[in-house]
């Protein structure tokens, strides 16, 4: 097990520095001049050029990412040229907020989600079952962004129950005004693990070690919870862990629509001043965290299934 | 030589300026209804397009800087909000003095309190912060706000003298009134080696900041110590929503007390406000006009691009990308400034436009049209394809994201520029008109001069009028610029763009003539 764990840590340096590489080689290949759009039109030449080797760009683009790399090694992700505020403290300011609201979404996601996906295997071509069938396709094929609309002009301005935009303060506050953000983000996920759920039990359930629990007479609550849906649920779990990655990228919607802070939104920002140094370290960090969440998944799984634990154990 | 003191110096009033007009009392002078309001205290949240990015007058980066900066530091001068016209008062100035053209006496009120332990606001903190300015070694991308300086001559704690080195006409309209303006004590500035960014060292205004957190809020406090004006609000709590969109949900759902709208929405909130509060439709000063490369191959045949002229209907392409918030343009500097062009020369007429291809040997040309990824680019940019298409030309809309659109006429960014054929554009200006022409000058061919127009009366006209302090000259020489540029081919003007904005029931706006709020200026109506 520790054998996996090293490589998979390996492995996961190895997809944060390849990201990471190609995204900064992007960056530069698109065109924009990130010191004229920082500096503005009134720019002087010789102040463009100033800022132009302040922030590194008059160097070749190798250069640039060794630098860059060689000063994240350091523990340091640098600075904004414009307004000198470091990297780190931009980035750690706007963190919190997308991983609440990821966190909210995920909430909103799986709760409904697993309850729909165990309800409709148990009751496999119920009525309950078609309509939960019929909703999972619609609300998945709805953008979360048309989602997020529709829910700020009906709970926040017409029934006025929640706010329209802003983090809030306090927990109660920003409880509050999570809502409708994590709802419009994780709403199409409640479909996705229904189904997905949904048949992996079915496929459990018509295994031979269910129907020899059945035979001894086990509880048809016990079979479901103890049996069939701890290892039904392994999918899920892999597609949660990809869908972080999503719910990572899709948090920008939910960031513009509710005028909410986060990561989403600063990297869509920072891309549109071609403010690189934000660029790179919040793709470096957002990259950092949707590898570590899919290791943690893949150790779940792991740790869950018993066959999986014994061939990385060998 | 005469001395005239100032109060309220507009372009008209500071060129014919023959009264000398006391200033303490205006400056200072307290409306009884504000006060009453004023003890009640309250917040006011409003929404900034931006985040804060740098708030030194000599590096701020965008119109969000400088909102907050009217906030923290007490500005020379300030404009009068309310005014159909822009008129700016002295602020922290209790008077100026036009002693001749390049000679400018003034005088500070005695007791404005920086913060801090930097004391109160002297002359030689103001020859300090303009001559910091001005300065080449600073590199300040605003020293074109003091381009005449020569020095400032301080002559006692609180009096001084402009020294220009020749006259310079923006001083009382774009360069007083405004950031460059703005004086900060040489002590703060060093202790802050020589800049700052979003932590300014000192602040003098009517409000200090209090709490900033990234591009989630930047809240204000009330100055207790600023006493030129009576504030309103006890505490600002301005919000980054960059997209208007969500601002006006945010101010329909009551979490906004003030909000700038998108242009789209300003025929419905002009319909009537929601929640009983109160929309404002003002005309920005931004101009925005269809460019063409004269250097590209296509179109470097002035027939060619006549002809375009000719084929566009300003009105129609103005109404589809504004829905009728706004009305077509006849040059780039906005009503109510000096040059403001009433008349275009090269209008609406398909057939004229076809015979002058014809003329030019032109058939079944086609020509890009390049744009940003907006709603009112997109429709202004389809109806000028289909108006276009019925001369014979055939446009083709390429979008593009605001970084790589910026970057398409820059000579330095590669050469693509070539390649730019139709393009359309939109700047924003301060209230002078050496603002809109600046770009459009020779030296600015590759970089902002994208329709590489380049004219020699057009450049010297441009160097004239801003030492020019006539009025009715500076008038002439303004609109005969925009004549030329529209003579060349290379520009349509289109329009200025509206701006529209929402107001909570009971707050007052302060909205100078172009819609620009000063937030301390904000009362309880």
């Amino acid at each position: 097990m520790l054998g996996y764990l090293a490589r998979r840590i390996v492995l996961a340096v190895a997809v944060i520095l390849t990201v990471i590489a190609a995204l900064f080689a992007m960056m530069r290949a698109i065109p924009g001049d990130p010191v004229r759009t920082a500096l503005g039109p009134r720019a002087s030449e010789a102040m463009v050029e100033t800022y132009r080797i302040k922030m590194g760009l008059d160097q070749p683009v190798i250069v640039q990412i060794w630098r860059f790399f060689s000063t994240i090694l350091q523990g340091d992700l640098g600075s904004d040229a414009i307004s000198g505020v470091p990297v780190a403290r931009i980035i750690m300011a706007q963190l919190p907020d997308t991983l609440y609201l990821v966190l909210g979404a995920m909430v909103v996601a799986v709760v409904p989600g697993v309850w729909l996906g165990v309800l409709s295997a148990t009751k496999r071509g119920s009525l309950f079952d078609r309509v939960t069938s019929v909703l999972s396709v619609s609300v998945m094929a709805v953008p979360s962004f048309v989602i997020a609309i529709y829910l700020l002009l009906i709970f926040a301005i017409q029934l006025s129950w929640f706010p329209a935009i802003g983090a809030g303060e306090g927990l109660a506050d920003r409880l509050h005004r999570l809502v409708l953000p994590s709802v419009a983000l994780g709403l199409a996920w409640i479909g996705y693990i229904a189904r997905i759920l949904r048949a992996s039990m079915l496929e459990v359930m018509g295994e031979n070690h269910i129907r020899t629990a059945r035979a001894f007479g086990l509880s048809e609550r016990k079979i479901m919870y103890d049996y069939v849906l701890r290892i039904a649920i392994l999918p899920t779990i892999t597609v949660l862990g990809m869908g972080i990655g999503q719910m990572l990228s899709g948090a920008v919607f939910a960031e513009i629509v509710f005028g909410r802070p986060g990561i989403g939104k600063l990297v869509y920002d920072s891309i549109a001043a071609r403010n690189y140094p934000i660029v790179t370290g919040t793709l470096l960090v957002t990259t950092g965290f949707f590898v570590l969440v899919n290791l943690i998944a893949d150790l779940l799984i792991a740790f869950l299934d018993p066959r999986v634990r014994n061939v990385v154990s060998r | 030589m005469a001395k005239i003191d100032m109060t309220a110096v507009s372009r008209r009033g500071f060129i014919a300026s023959t009264l000398a007009l006391g200033t303490a009392g205006l400056a200072l002078r307290s409306h009884p209804a504000l006060a009453q309001v004023s003890a009640e205290g309250g917040r006011l949240r409003a929404r900034l397009y931006a985040d804060i990015s740098n708030l030194d007058p000599a590096f701020w980066t965008s119109g969000s800087d400088a909102l907050v900066m009217e906030c923290i530091f007490a500005y020379a001068m300030q404009f009068e909000t309310g005014t159909a016209e822009f008129k700016a008062q002295p602020l922290a100035l209790k008077s100026i003095t036009v002693i001749d053209d390049t000679h400018i006496g003034f005088e500070l009120h005695p007791g404005i309190l920086y913060s801090g332990d930097y004391g109160e606001m002297t002359a030689e903190d103001a020859k300090f912060s303009w001559e910091r300015i001005a300065d080449p070694a600073v590199q300040s991308p605003y020293a074109a706000d003091w381009a005449q300086l020569d020095h400032v001559e301080v002559t006692g704690r609180h009096t001084g003298t402009i020294v220009l080195k020749a006259p310079f006409a923006p001083l009382f309209t774009t360069t007083l009134p405004a950031t460059s303006g703005i004086i900060l004590p040489k002590a703060a500035i060093e202790a802050a080696n020589g800049k700052f960014a979003t932590e300014p060292p000192v602040t003098s205004g009517p409000y200090r900041i209090r709490e900033w957190q990234p591009r989630t809020r930047l809240v204000l406090e009330k100055n207790p110590d600023f006493k030129l004006f009576d504030v309103e609000f006890d505490e600002l709590i301005l919000i980054p929503i960059e997209d208007p969109k969500t601002a006006e949900l945010g101010f329909e759902a009551g979490d906004l007390d003030h909000a700038q709208t998108s242009i789209s929405s300003i025929p419905r909130f002009a319909a009537g406000a929601p929640k009983g509060g109160r929309f404002d439709q003002f005309t920005a000063l931004n101009y925005y006009w269809l460019g063409m490369n004269e250097a590209n191959a296509d179109l470097t045949d002035q027939k060619v691009r006549r002809a375009i002229q000719h084929g566009i209907a300003r009105d129609a392409v103005v109404e589809a990308a504004y829905l009728g918030a706004a009305s077509p343009a006849a040059g780039i500097i906005a009503p109510g400034l000096p040059g403001h062009r009433a008349e275009n020369t090269y209008n609406y007429d398909p057939d004229l436009a076809r015979s002058l291809l014809a003329e030019a040997g032109v058939s079944g040309l086609t020509v890009t049209l390049s744009i940003q990824q907006t709603a009112e680019d997109l429709a202004a940019a389809q109806i000028i394809q289909a108006l276009l298409a019925d001369i014979g030309v055939t446009v083709q809309i390429d979008q593009y994201e605001s970084g790589s659109f910026w970057s398409l006429g820059i000579e330095a960014d590669g050469d693509q520029w070539k390649n730019l054929q139709l393009f359309l554009f939109s700047f924003t200006m301060q209230p002078d008109p050496s603002w809109a022409t600046a770009w459009f000058t020779t030296e600015q061919v590759g970089i902002w001069n994208w329709q590489r127009f380049s004219n020699a009366e057009f450049d010297q006209l441009n160097r004239d009028a801003a030492t020019e302090l006539d009025v009715a000259k500076r008038d002439t020489m303004y609109i005969r610029m925009q004549e030329l540029m529209e003579e060349s081919g290379d520009f349509v003007f289109l329009t200025f763009e509206p701006v529209g904005t929402l107001s909570a029931a009971g707050v007052a706006p302060a909205m100078r003539p172009d819609g620009w709020p000063i937030l301390s200026r904000f009362g309880r109506g």
